[in-house]
């Protein structure tokens, strides 16, 4: 079964492959801002009991997995990790519709 | 850094490692021991064991936490350390803190099942059956908090057993020491299902977690290294690489220890059914028993090199 959790864990796997391949100042501020933001979701959705029967739920899910396949394909061209940073940005957003945390996430 | 982290558990993991060495000698004595209660014994102690082990698991996951937050800061030059930087996950988390709790109500219940069955005087009786009954209703409230649920051990259970160790008297007679265990083993069983059912479900959730801290660490690593390789000598190069190359392996490893850590969970629900099967037949040496008290030891083993492998030569 899907989870919140393992999917976090791979978006959170590809950011720091990303935070490798690119040395664009900019562009690591923001992976490593969403990094942070990425492990506070995933505390929580460690703590949280989660309904995984919500509409919001499988929302999340399909977010981040489209974050992580943009991840993967910025890696080969770094020319698309400003889209997979917003990519990420939306995932983190649904993830924390569930989960609530109210953090302040990228524009 | 991680020397510090261990001293949380050196004690206790002293005590486990020397109790260790006398597993092999009750496991030895088992075909024709002195005492009949011997294999109890050796059970208890690779159960305490391996409940020691599970409690480094979460020990670990705090630490590389606090450990990772630590490399954040230090990455990105306009952060500034701050007091959550050094919280680690358990703490602050109070469902979390709950299940180490319920861990070491559980290794003190196997602590306790074992010196009940080699206490050679009466205050030594004592003292065992107190540390038995503190476990249980530890195990029994740290499991109603997090759970809502019954662990399946209830007050009436506990004057039951409290009365069958009563029995046992100031002369230790084997035949009552042995109704005692039995009746032990019968009314904690339950709570030792419903606790090691919960922890093999959830500890290798934290072995994602952990491997993520980790991963993250190294991942700072080598842009550090990237920022600073023009301005390093080879041979600083080379040390620079060969410490990114372990902290690789110790995020590589660290998820197999969590999976390992649900397993032994299991094996702790699993070995105590068996045990628990024996002595409803009165029956304290059975063929599976030997087999489980067996696969714990060689598995507690296993688990505690693990371990030292993961963070060696930090």
């Amino acid at each position: 079964m899907e989870t919140l959790r393992g999917n976090i864990s791979d978006t959170v796997n590809e950011l720091n492959k990303l935070l490798l391949k690119t040395t664009d100042p900019e562009e690591e501020g923001k992976i490593r801002k969403l990094r942070r933001i990425y492990f506070s979701l995933w505390e929580e959705v460690i703590k949280q009991e989660i309904d995984s029967r919500t509409h919001e739920f499988k929302e999340a899910i399909d977010s981040l997995k489209v974050a992580h396949d943009a991840a993967v394909q910025a890696k080969e061209d770094i020319e698309k990790i400003a889209e997979a940073i917003n990519r990420a940005v939306s995932a983190a957003k649904a993830v924390d519709r569930i989960v609530k945390l109210g953090i302040d996430l990228l524009a | 850094m991680k020397r510090k982290f261990m001293k949380a558990s050196e004690q206790r993991y002293v005590t486990t490692c020397l109790k260790a060495f006398t597993i092999i000698i009750c496991v030895a004595v088992l075909f024709g021991c002195a005492r009949p209660t011997t294999h109890i014994s050796a059970f208890s102690m690779a159960s305490e064991d391996l409940a020691a082990q599970a409690i480094r698991g979460y020990e670990l996951l705090n630490e590389t936490t606090v450990q990772r937050k630590i490399a954040e800061v230090a990455a990105d030059p306009e952060l500034l350390p701050d007091e959550n930087t050094f919280v680690g996950l358990l703490e602050g988390k109070e469902s979390l803190a709950i299940r180490m709790m319920a861990l070491d109500y559980l290794r003190a219940y196997s602590a306790a099942l074992g010196d009940l069955s080699t206490a050679d005087v009466r205050p030594d009786i004592d003292k065992a059956s107190k540390d038995l009954y503190g476990a249980l209703i530890g195990l029994r409230d740290t499991f109603k908090k997090e759970t809502g649920k019954d662990v399946g051990i209830g007050n009436e259970d506990l004057a039951i057993i409290a009365t069958a160790v009563d029995a046992i008297g100031t002369v230790i007679a084997e035949a009552k020491r042995r109704r005692a265990i039995k009746t032990i083993v019968i009314k904690a069983d339950p709570a030792v299902q419903n606790v090691s059912k919960l922890l093999r479900d959830e500890i290798p959730i934290f072995g994602e977690f952990v491997k993520g801290n980790l991963s993250t660490i190294e991942t700072e690593m080598i842009k550090s290294y990237q920022r600073r390789a023009n301005k390093l000598t080879f041979d600083h190069r080379v040390k620079y690489i060969q410490r990114i190359r372990k902290q690789h392996h110790i995020a590589r490893d660290s998820e197999d220890f969590f999976k390992d850590l649900g397993t032994a969970a299991d094996m702790l629900g699993r070995s105590h059914a068996a045990l628990r099967a024996a002595v409803e037949k009165n029956k304290f040496t059975t063929p599976e028993l030997i087999e489980q008290i067996g696969e714990l030891v060689d598995f507690a083993k296993s688990l505690r090199e693990f371990y030292k492998d993961l963070l060696e030569g930090e």
